[in-house]
This record gives C-alpha cells, sequence and structure tokens, in this order.
C-alpha cells in the first residue's frame, strides 16, 4: 500500500471529517459513526454499487452518488439523509419487496435479515406495488445448504465471497434484467457443482435466500463479520 | 445510422481511431459491432486488411515510429453493451453489465488502462476536421452543437431512410420538409427521438432546435439519433409501453431500480392500457420514474422512463381517456381485455420495426 498520505477534508451532514485520498464516502462515514444505509456492500468484498441505497447528495451537483464506491474529494459536502434520499431508499425497498417472495413470517432469516432490517428503519410500512410473485425454484440438492431464489436480491455478495474470498468462483448471475438469477457454475445443481462446501456465501447473504438446512425453522442468525478479520489475516502474511 | 456508416464507409471510422489513436499514444484499438450486422463487420474486416496491406495499420505507420492496429469484437445484441463500461466487460469476455463510474475509462478502461471510447459517428467526423480544420466544423450546427447528425427517420413518415442535417435544425424541418410530411392523409402526433430510451414530442414542440440540450430540456435525448414519427393511429399509452418493454427486457439486472423499476412501470402500463388503471397509479408512475432516473446505475435506467414521462406530460389526457373513461382513442388498446398477457403488441411494435 502507498502510504503517501493525503488529506481531504469535507463534510458529511454538516460534521467536518477528513479521510485519506481515495477512502469511499461510506468509510469515512462509518469512521465518524455516521450511518448510511447498505445492502449491497459487505465490509471484506469488493463493492458494486448495485442496489443503490447507498446514494448520498452532494451540494452542487444534481447527481446522487454511491457512497459505497465515490470516493471524497477536498471540501465536497455530503448529504446523507435527506428527505429525497429517505424516499429513493424507501422506493427501492418497496421494488424489492414486490420483486419476490419476501413474506417475513414464513422465512428462515425472519429476525435476522437485513433486508427486514432496513425496511424497518427506512419506514416502509406497506408496498403499494403489485406483487410480482414469481414462481422461482428452491435448489435443496447441496448436501448442507439450500437456495431459495424467491428470498433472492441479487446483491451478488455470495458472486463476490465465492470468487474473491473463498476462490472458487462456483457462483454468478445469469439471465438479464427481472430475469436474472444466481447459478452455480454453468447452471447446473447446486449439490453436484463445484462447491468447496466452505458456507461463506450462506453467511454473507443478507437474507434467506442462502440457509444452512439443519437450520430450517430455526432462529438462523448470520455471521459475515469473519471476512475483514480474514482479509486483514490474509494481507498481514 | 451507426450501421451505415460502417457499412458504406468504415476506412474513414478506421482513419478516425488512427487519428485519435496517435493523439492520445494508444496503439490497440477495437470496433465493438454487433453480430447482427454481418456486412457491416465483413465490410470492416475487408478494409482492416487492406489498410494493413498498405501500411496504414499496424507498426511503423507511414514509416513513423507510430503502432496501430484495429481489432473487431462481436457483439451478442445486447443493448446495455453499448454502455460504455459494460461494452468493456463484454471485449473483456465478461459480463456485459455497466458498473459505477468514475474511474471512468479514459482512466481505468479496458483492462485497466486509460481508455479512449468513442461512437462511430464521432470517429467518422475526425478526418474531415483534420483535413478542414476546427473552425470548419464549428461553422455548421449551432450555438452549443456543432456539426452535423445523423438521424434515422422512421415511422408514419413519406421518406423514411438515414438524413444528416446541420445540428440546430427545427425538428418542423426534419419531419415536414425532409420526411415529406404523414401520408394518407393522417395527422402528426409525435415524434419520438433518440432510440427507446427518448421522449414522445407532440407537434408544439417542432419548432425547437435540435441540439443535444433543446431536446434534454423538453424531455427527450439526442441518443442514437434515432426518430420514430406517429400520427393519430398510434396510442400514447401503448407507445410508453412499449418502450418501457424493450427497457425492461434490456436491462441488465444489476441495479435494483432499473431491474425491478422498469418491470413495475411496465406493468402499471399495461394495466392502464387493458382499462383496470386507477389516477393513483399515475402518481406511482411518476414517483417510480424519478427513483428510478436518479437512483440507476447506467444511462439506460436514467433515461428508461423518459418515454413515460414525456407522455405523461405532453398526451395526459389520453391516460385519463383509458383510466377514467375506459376508452382508447386511436382504438389501439383492447380495453377490458381478458387475459393481460395473450395478446401480441400493437401498433407501437409495427411502427419501430418498420
Ligand atoms: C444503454 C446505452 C446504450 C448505448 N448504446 C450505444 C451504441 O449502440 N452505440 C454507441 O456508439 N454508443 C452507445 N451508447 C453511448 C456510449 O456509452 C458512449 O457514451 C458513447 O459511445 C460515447 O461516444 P461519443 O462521446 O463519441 O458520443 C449507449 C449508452 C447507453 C447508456
Ligand atoms: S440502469 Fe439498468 S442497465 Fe444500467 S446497470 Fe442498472 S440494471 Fe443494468
Ligand atoms: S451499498 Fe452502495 S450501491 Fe449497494
Amino acid at each position: 500500500m502507498n502510504d503517501t498520505v493525503d488529506v481531504k477534508t469535507l463534510t458529511i451532514d454538516g460534521h467536518e471529517v477528513s479521510g485519506r485520498r481515495g477512502q469511499t464516502i461510506l468509510e469515512v462515514a462509518r469512521e465518524n459513526d455516521i450511518e448510511i444505509p447498505t445492502l449491497c456492500h459487505l465490509d471484506g468484498l469488493g463493492d458494486v454499487g448495485a442496489c443503490r441505497i447507498c446514494m448520498v447528495e452532494i451540494a452542487g451537483s444534481a447527481k446522487l452518488l454511491p457512497a459505497c464506491v465515490a470516493t471524497i474529494f477536498e471540501g465536497m459536502e455530503v448529504l446523507t439523509n435527506t428527505e429525497r434520499l429517505q424516499k429513493y431508499r424507501r422506493n427501492i425497498l418497496e421494488l424489492l419487496f414486490a420483486e419476490r417472495n419476501h413474506v417475513c413470517s414464513v422465512c428462515v432469516s425472519n429476525g435476522h435479515c437485513e433486508l427486514q432490517t432496513l425496511a424497518q428503519q427506512q419506514g416502509l410500512t406497506h408496498v403499494r406495488l403489485p406483487y410480482r410473485n414469481p414462481q422461482l425454484a428452491v435448489d435443496a440438492s447441496h448436501e448442507r445448504f439450500t437456495l431459495d431464489h424467491n428470498r433472492c436480491i441479487l446483491c451478488t455478495r455470495c458472486v463476490r465471497v465465492c470468487a474473491e474470498i473463498e476462490g472458487a468462483h462456483v457462483w454468478d448471475v445469469m439471465g438479464r434484467g427481472i430475469d436474472c438469477t444466481i447459478i452455480s457454475d454453468l447452471h447446473q445443481d447446486w449439490g453436484s457443482s463445484s462447491c468447496t462446501r466452505c458456507g461463506k456465501c450462506v453467511q454473507v447473504c443478507p437474507t434467506g435466500a442462502l440457509f444452512d438446512k439443519s437450520k430450517i425453522g430455526s432462529d438462523h442468525p448470520k455471521y459475515p463479520d469473519f471476512l475483514p478479520y480474514l482479509n486483514l489475516m490474509r494481507e498481514a502474511q | 445510422m451507426d450501421r451505415s456508416v460502417l457499412e458504406s464507409d468504415p476506412q474513414r471510422v478506421i482513419e478516425g481511431m488512427a487519428i485519435a489513436a496517435y493523439a492520445v499514444g494508444a496503439s490497440k484499438g477495437f470496433v465493438y459491432v454487433r453480430a447482427e450486422y454481418p456486412l457491416a463487420v465483413a465490410r470492416l474486416t475487408a478494409c482492416l486488411r487492406d489498410a494493413r496491406r498498405r501500411g496504414l495499420l499496424g507498426n511503423n505507420i507511414g514509416n513513423t515510429p507510430f503502432n496501430f492496429d484495429v481489432e473487431i469484437r462481436l457483439g451478442a445484441g445486447a443493448f446495455v453493451c453499448g454502455e460504455e463500461t459494460a461494452l468493456i466487460a463484454s471485449i473483456e469476455g465478461r459480463r456485459g453489465t455497466p458498473r459505477p463510474r468514475p474511474p471512468y475509462p479514459a482512466v481505468s478502461g479496458l483492462y485497466g488502462k486509460p481508455t479512449l471510447i468513442n461512437n462511430v459517428e464521432t470517429f467518422a467526423n475526425i478526418a474531415p476536421i483534420i483535413r478542414k480544420g476546427g473552425r470548419w466544423f464549428a461553422s455548421i450546427g449551432s450555438e452549443r452543437s456543432k456539426g452535423t447528425k445523423v438521424f434515422a427517420i422512421t415511422g408514419k413518415i413519406t421518406n423514411t431512410g438515414l438524413v444528416e442535417v446541420p445540428m440546430g435544425i427545427k425538428l418542423r424541418e426534419i419531419i415536414e420538409v425532409i420526411g415529406g410530411g404523414v401520408p394518407g392523409g393522417h395527422k402528426f402526433k409525435a415524434v419520438q427521438t433518440g432510440g427507446p430510451s427518448g421522449g414522445c414530442l407532440p407537434a408544439e414542440m417542432l419548432d425547437i432546435g435540435v441540439s443535444y440540450d433543446a431536446l434534454v430540456k423538453v424531455g427527450s435525448i439526442m441518443g442514437s439519433g434515432g426518430m420514430i414519427v406517429m400520427d393519430d393511429t398510434s396510442c400514447m399509452v401503448n407507445v410508453a409501453r412499449f418502450f418501457i418493454e424493450f427497457c425492461m427486457t434490456e436491462s441488465c439486472g444489476k441495479c435494483i431500480p432499473c431491474r425491478a423499476g422498469t418491470a413495475q412501470m411496465h406493468t402499471l402500463l399495461t394495466r392502464i392500457c387493458e382499462g383496470h388503471g386507477t389516477m393513483d397509479d399515475l402518481e406511482l408512475l411518476v414517483e417510480l420514474s424519478d427513483t428510478i432516473k436518479n437512483t440507476s446505475l447506467c444511462g439506460l435506467g436514467q433515461t428508461a422512463p423518459n418515454p413515460v414521462l414525456s407522455t405523461l406530460k405532453y398526451f395526459r389526457s389520453e391516460y385519463i381517456d383509458h383510466i377514467v373513461h375506459k376508452r382508447c382513442p386511436a382504438g389501439v388498446c383492447n380495453i377490458h381485455a381478458p387475459e393481460p398477457e395473450a395478446r401480441a403488441h400493437q401498433n407501437a411494435g409495427q411502427e419501430v420495426v418498420a
């Protein structure tokens, strides 16, 4: 890592803060205890800027920026929680809830789901859009885990953890637009794929789309916190 | 339009690329062209072979230390692969999905290298500018948009085809004079500019001069230079639905607002077309449009709501007719359709293919 530290000062929601060149708005905000909601971002994985939940306003610009990938610059004035942003965040969450089946009461992740938590935090109380109710497959061919496409929000955390951390790249995305789905290998059953059975994807999945079979019907919290630690230990080597 | 340049004068594009490469110090160029344009590919291939034989491409071009060669990459026909970062991913052999910018391709593009990426028409303009000078080029066109622009006029118009016009020309002149107006005694209703995510402009807007900013100001875009003319047999709600359907099926699916938002807009518009819509649906459409435009990752989602917003602005009464009076003024929509999904697409579809 290049340590020629170049400090930038900026304001986030009126607080004067500073960060190093190349840091993202999200990193600097979280270092300063300013919370920006995220969904596809996960500490320890490469960012894709796909969910658009973390969009923030920059003074003097009509364009919103995704905080998880946009880097800071000197004199930047960031607003993270305006009414407009709150509305967009609720609308994006509403789109997700209407896209597939997210009935929390019958989900293994009920109470431990990032989508559910986010919806509560953002005040999404009801869904106005018509539910699409697609009838998607459930892949239970794996010995230990299950993939329920109906709960998947296509955040691609599983794809990234498998490719970047486990190095297996079993998961990827197939199809376009509303027909996108996660696939294992070249679209074969998870059970007969090249899966290494490490279970990292299950731990990073924000919803009940990937779950451990032994946890069906019981409490199923997930522990994605191993990632930053793992990365740190690998870097130290 | 770009296709016709590649088919009729590929030398011009290659020359523009070579000059651009010389200017930025690039040694490698790519032409990304859809496999569905076999004639363009064949002519480009022949042109490249010829240029290499004459020493206009390859090493030490014109006995200078400058090296440059061009490779053709075939696209599989995904609309989103025209978006620059998706195009780069596709050339690299990855899934053609956009990524957030910055970093812009000029900083980190193909294989992480600084990359200049331009449109066919842009490259085709380079050689004449070098030959005749920038002042000559800037003397054509309007205040902020210089030069000429090629439009592909289609739809309900007497003379369909490609026209090259100076920027700043009035829409009315393109449609009534060059295009020869609407045939068959029908009345002009709307013109859509810029491809599937352009806005639909009514007769009152025909006196605007065609330029990048003027079109954006009235809710449309220059885009690809597509221009579809519609007459009084078109239902604007159905037209909006048709274009949203295109964007929905071409969405890459990476970001939520475009992936799920265009699908929801399509559902709402279908409902309205079939006479099941409510006035609340109109508000939802506007709110979704606002969210999709402002939060989508790439230009596809950011412009996808344009046909809906522009028809809501200029042809609102047609929406009201469908919702309140259960009537399609153009007689296109099958109001109270019993089976929502069973029908094929009507007029709008034919117009675009025409
Ligand atoms: C969804 C989408 C599709 C696009 N398709 C094309 C295309 O087919 N051809 C093209 O030249 N540019 C296309 N573009 C624009 C390019 O991304 C790029 O901005 C442009 O080619 C830059 O060239 P220019 O600066 O010379 O105009 C598309 C953009 C988007 C967002
Ligand atoms: S706007 Fe549409 S096409 Fe662009 S990244 Fe998002 S989903 Fe893909
Ligand atoms: S967290 Fe930034 S786009 Fe998903």
